[in-house]
């Protein structure tokens, strides 16, 4: 693997660059909305339709994706395919590392109904210059860290909540 | 019981369990993480717990899944039998985090992602001079 130094906009581009639909949510989707977090991944949800995942595919192979688990540093090898994503349940979370560092693709995050559901409310940001990508709305960010009720998002909670305020404040 | 806790008190800061302080927002699995916190922190099994409580084991279980809303003295019956206590109190927001969101609102979504870029990097790289430390 040539590099393992994180580069969300190498791995956001990526998946643009194939056309992939999908929606950031997690913690630098929050970072995006203007959270003050500290985040070391990227959580996209993709849509299911089997075009989309033969791009998503593509996509993942081009970041040298490999499956992430805990003792082996360069992850494993998988079979990234169209068939490999189509196969999994809805629920499923596919922790990965890419040669721009660690990616999770998830079809229905905890308190959503997965792509559709998040892209009703999703907001098109310019991560960078000339790539925009739909990022999942600050709500729905702190409905699914609400459901998901892990340590970290519960710590997270009172300060999105609060970022939420701020952001209807100068509405 | 009550006098057992007078005699030997439980220095405040492990008996408290924080709900958080924006009442309005607080959900179902919020409650569901202090009762279950408050158990692992007692080093209780779900079953353990509801004994020492006097409720079903399956009560437990619903509330730390998430299943069942439980009322604010159910909270607090299964928190004490723990071994702590609840406490909720409301408070004004954070002014070192209103002011850090001022700083990152006025940049673009652009910038935060540079940002958070960096602060990841550096972390990552605090997270790896560490593990090659303790490999020697």
């Amino acid at each position: 693997m040539a590099s393992r130094d994180f580069d969300p906009e190498r791995i956001l581009s990526a998946l643009a660059e194939e056309g992939v639909e999908f929606v950031l949510i997690g913690g630098m989707a929050a970072i995006l909305h203007g959270d003050v977090g500290v985040t070391v991944d990227l959580d996209v949800v993709p849509n299911r339709e089997a075009a989309n995942l033969e791009r998503l595919a593509r996509a993942l192979r081009t970041l040298g994706a490999r499956i992430r688990t805990e003792g082996e540093p360069e992850g494993l090898a998988f079979d990234c395919s169209a068939q490999f994503f189509a196969h999994l349940s809805p629920d499923s979370i596919v922790n990965m590392t890419t040669e721009a560092g660690d990616l999770d693709v998830t079809f229905c995050p905890s308190g959503t109904q997965g792509f559709r559901d998040l892209r009703r409310d999703a907001v098109e940001i310019e991560a960078a210059e000339r790539l925009h990508i739909l990022v999942a709305s600050l709500a729905d960010i702190i409905r699914s860290k609400e459901a998901a009720g892990r340590d970290k998002d519960r710590l997270a909670l009172p300060r999105l909540r609060r970022l939420l305020d701020r952001h209807t404040e100068r509405k | 019981m009550k006098r057992l806790s007078r005699c030997i008190p439980i220095p405040q800061r492990q008996r408290r369990v924080a709900i958080d302080s924006q009442l309005a927002t607080i959900s179902t699995m919020s409650i569901a993480s202090i009762v279950r916190e408050a158990r692992r922190r007692a080093g209780l099994t779900q079953a353990a717990l509801a004994e020492k409580a006097g409720v079903p084991k399956s009560t437990v279980g619903r509330i730390e899944s998430g299943a069942r809303t439980p009322s604010v003295e159910l909270v607090e019956r299964l928190v004490e039998a723990a071994g702590f206590e609840v406490t909720v109190s409301l408070s004004e927001p954070d002014p070192g985090t209103d002011s850090m969101f001022e700083r990152t609102l006025r940049r673009t979504p652009a910038q935060r992602l540079a940002d958070a870029t960096r602060a990841a990097r550096f972390v990552l790289r605090g997270r790896r001079e560490v593990a090659a430390a303790a490999d020697g």
